[in-house]
């Protein structure tokens, strides 16, 4: 049976048959015969006066006009921020704005080489945000995601997350706790134990040096890449070997009581992958990220049999929909759902619960800017799952710490004694004012970059 | 180790013992005590245990649980003194299983408190307006469970749990089916814009289950609630495979995985978790799994006004939620037109007196 003709179908049983009460009071408007695809139904149920129409009715509160919390949407920005001319990942925040007077909620809505069309995906969700209750952040995730349709990919999931972070701020700062103590949390008082990544170690000073300011800044982790760039699905025995050695050189330079994550970043598939990782099993790493590409769960979970290595993965999935396989499986180890883009706070939060059922870990992952990090830290602290955080930066800190800092008055995402500290201030716990962005104006999308085999075709990222 | 890296370490420590010094100093709502109240003599059926959460702030939360002794209790006292009563997800894994339902009713009835919110506020709902109801009818004939089905409907009920017809022997035959689809046909007569749901009370074998949802099937009932115990997933195979009758189970599953066992073999259409085993937090987590798969959730308990007062707020949190069954105890709570009003003040949103537990505390 077509959509239509069920649609037209469960018309007339509605019309023939007395409503169950059980099920009765919906205020959805009866399609009638109309599949909803015809341009012009929103004229031809104006013209039918049965059909007293309420804008008002459209809204997602409407219908808990008694249980309003007196807060209202009022108004919603879209914010692109380039750093540097030229970087593939501009900012995209998002601020939510109500009818009481300073209060406010941020949010982070970044998707890499993809800044205008989440810019343009947020203010889609303009006429519906404004007028509803803010404090509703289950309800209107729901209505964002299902009344969407076509659910959603990376560009809506990134688009709900940044406006799922700010509607947490705004009930963190309407209720007066900071987020973390919503969500029950937190499991460790000192703070969120995090990783850094690792700049330059082509030497045995840079990883002595490396070693040396890890430890002294208590640092306990810290995540590498791969030698290559263009590894293809099967491989050589010098690029596989080149793989291996440059994992057993890091463990050898840092030592045992440093943690070792190793990012495949997808770029090869679960044949070559499964090689190198059983060939480094003896280095006890915490972890190897993406070690495939992320559409096929059982390549994942295939690779996953052949290693007592842990795996992770999961950045680029959306919704505990997204994760639903790999969890079912129990084959990964760890999932690094990131909350710029599987759907903000609240599904951040779902996909761990989801997780934990299977005793699989969580380490989300965090590239993008800091209102996205400083977000996830509140779900990570409410985690009975929870392993370690990335932070999409190096031990001794750059030009982007300086600005974040500039923007929010302290070093945000950087580790004290190994762990972050928890924010204490009510909601995500940070000011922000749009003048300090201004400096930073957007310098519209940069793809990210493209990488090629040898012989010209295309390669992972 | 050499000389730089263990005073580094060193520092790490006293660095690390200092900040939680601090932030525990100046932990939200520490709690200082946890009572407990025995309601019906432990043990027997309608029996549960009132739990009251007193925290150094001078909040009071109240939870119950199902059955709690007087050990698990000093445990849960000695792990949870002091601790921040908004730790409601992170203080779980430190107390007595038998406590954690309850235990988490109330330290979220504190939140809710200290933060003026109802607890689904608190939560991010409301996520609907009123909660739909169900109620067991009480009865074994058909002519008791038609005088009760008339009592209900005039207290405001529109959907109804019905008792499987008793079966005589294991491995029914023709009686029991015809039996069965003329109890619903008669429901139905009697009130035809009401739904039903059976009960089965994990009497019947896979078998019976199986035949007895075929039987009904046509006759479109909402589910058939543990139809038979779930000893092993191939047992409910046999029902879900050979019938289209919705599934439900849960009341006896104190390990959440196996709801994730029935979810990914297809195996169950609603989840049916014990709140009081639970607590709101942890069937919000089975619902936030549940979803994935299009399963909706509707909570179970044998408890008392606060378990149901838990339920709506549960019910109010989550997007999945399906029906509150009712509590059949004198003086519960009665629905309007089908629905369960939902609470609307802070915490769990109702009045506890604190008489009704003298004499009961558990020491």
């Amino acid at each position: 049976m077509n959509r239509r003709k069920f649609l037209s179908a469960a018309a007339m049983t509605a019309a023939a048959a007395p409503a169950s009460n059980l099920f009765a009071g919906s205020r959805t408007p009866n399609l009638g015969d109309s599949c909803g695809c015809d341009p012009f139904l929103a004229q031809a149920q104006a013209r039918d006066r049965s059909y007293a129409y309420d804008p008002n009715q459209k809204k997602a509160s409407y219908a808990f006009r008694d249980f309003s919390s007196g807060i209202k949407i009022t108004n919603i920005k879209v914010f692109g921020v380039t750093l540097t001319p030229g970087s593939d990942r501009p900012y995209v925040f998002v601020k939510i704005e109500t009818n009481q007077p300073g209060l406010e909620g941020w949010g982070e809505a970044t998707l890499e080489g993809k800044a205008k069309s989440t810019m343009a995906c947020v203010e889609d969700f303009r006429d519906f945000l404004v007028g509803n209750d803010p404090m509703q952040v289950e309800h209107l995730w729901q209505s964002m995601y299902v009344h969407t349709f076509y659910r959603a990919g990376p560009l809506i999931g990134s688009a709900i997350s940044g406006i799922d972070q700010a509607l947490w701020d705004i009930r963190g700062k309407a209720l007066g706790v900071p987020v973390y103590q919503l969500l029950g949390g937190p499991y460790d008082q000192r703070g969120i134990r995090s990783y850094y990544h690792v700049q330059s170690t082509r030497t045995a000073e840079d990883l002595a040096h490396l070693r040396e300011s890890a430890l002294r800044e208590g640092v306990s982790c810290l995540k590498i890449g791969l030698p290559d760039h263009d590894y293809e699905w099967i491989e050589t025995n010098a690029k596989i070997d080149r793989a291996v050695k440059s994992m057993q050189r890091i463990r050898e330079g840092l030592g045992d009581s440093i943690d070792i994550a190793v990012d495949f970043h997808a770029k090869m598939g679960p044949a070559v992958a499964s090689i190198i990782i059983k060939e480094v099993e003896p280095l006890h790493l915490l972890f190897v990220e993406e070690p495939c590409p992320p559409e096929n769960a059982e390549a994942m979970a295939r690779i996953a049999r052949h290693s007592t290595t842990p795996i992770a993965t999961g950045e680029r999935l959306v919704a505990a929909y997204g994760c639903r396989r790999l969890i079912e499986l129990g084959a990964v180890d760890i999932l690094q759902t990131d909350i710029n883009h599987v759907g903000g706070i609240s599904a951040l939060w779902k996909v761990a619960a989801m997780a934990n059922f299977s005793n699989i870990s969580m380490a989300p992952h965090a590239c993008e800017g800091p209102i996205g990090g400083l977000s996830t830290l509140h779900v990570d602290a409410a985690m009975p799952n929870f392993v370690v955080q990335e932070i999409c930066s190096f031990v001794d800190p750059g030009e982007k710490e300086k600005i974040w800092a500039e923007w929010f008055g302290f070093p945000a995402m950087r580790m004290v004694n190994g762990r972050v500290p928890l924010p204490t201030k009510p909601g995500l716990g940070f000011e922000l004012s749009e003048a300090s962005l201004q400096k930073y104006p957007f310098g519209g999308t940069i793809p990210m970059e493209s990488v090629w085999h040898e012989d010209g075709s295309v390669a992972a990222l | 180790m050499n000389r730089v890296s263990a005073r580094n370490k060193l520092r790490l420590l006293i660095a690390q013992s200092v900040s939680t010094v601090e932030t525990v100093a100046t932990s939200p709502h520490p709690i200082s005590e946890v009572r407990a109240f025995q309601m019906g003599s432990a043990g027997s059926t309608g029996s549960y245990v009132v739990l009251q959460v007193r925290t150094q702030s001078g909040l009071i939360g109240y939870g119950e649980c199902n059955a709690l002794s007087a050990i698990d209790l000093k445990l849960t006292n000695e792990a949870v003194n002091g601790r921040a009563a908004t730790s409601y997800q992170a203080l779980d894994g430190l107390v007595p299983a038998s406590v954690r339902g309850g235990l988490n009713i109330a330290l979220l009835d504190i939140v809710g408190k200290a933060t003026k919110a109802p607890i689904y506020r608190v939560l991010g709902g409301p996520t609907r307006n009123k909660a739909r109801a169900i109620v067991k009818l009480s009865g074994s004939s058909d002519a008791e469970l038609q005088s009760d089905l008339q009592k209900q409907l005039a207290a405001g009920f529109h959907a109804f749990l019905i008792p499987i017809p008793v079966p005589t022997a294991r491995n029914q035959g023709s009686d029991f089916s015809h039996a069965a689809v003329a109890r619903l046909k008669a429901m139905r007569t009697a009130a035809p814009n009401s739904d039903f749901a059976f009960e089965g009370n994990g009497a019947l074998t896979p078998g019976d289950a199986a035949s007895f949802a075929a039987a009904v099937e046509g006759m479109h009932p909402l589910w058939l609630d543990e139809s038979c115990p779930v000893t092993n997933l191939d047992a409910i195979h046999k029902i879900a495979d050979e019938t289209v009758v919705p599934l439900a189970f849960g009341r006896e599953f104190s390990d959440a995985g196996i709801f994730q066992e029935l979810l990914r073999e297809g195996l169950i259409d609603l989840l049916r978790p014990d709140i009081l085993v639970h607590g709101i937090s942890g069937v919000r987590r089975l619902s936030a799994m549940a979803e994935t798969y299009y399963v909706d959730v509707a909570p179970w308990h044998r408890g008392g006004r606060i378990a149901h007062a838990a339920v709506l707020h549960a019910a109010a949190s989550m997007p999945n939620f399906f029906i509150a069954q009712a509590s059949n105890a004198p003086g519960a709570e009665m629905p309007r037109d089908g629905f369960f009003e939902l609470p609307k003040g802070p915490g769990l949103g109702i009045d506890v007196d604190e008489k009704s537990f003298e004499g009961k505390r558990i020491a």
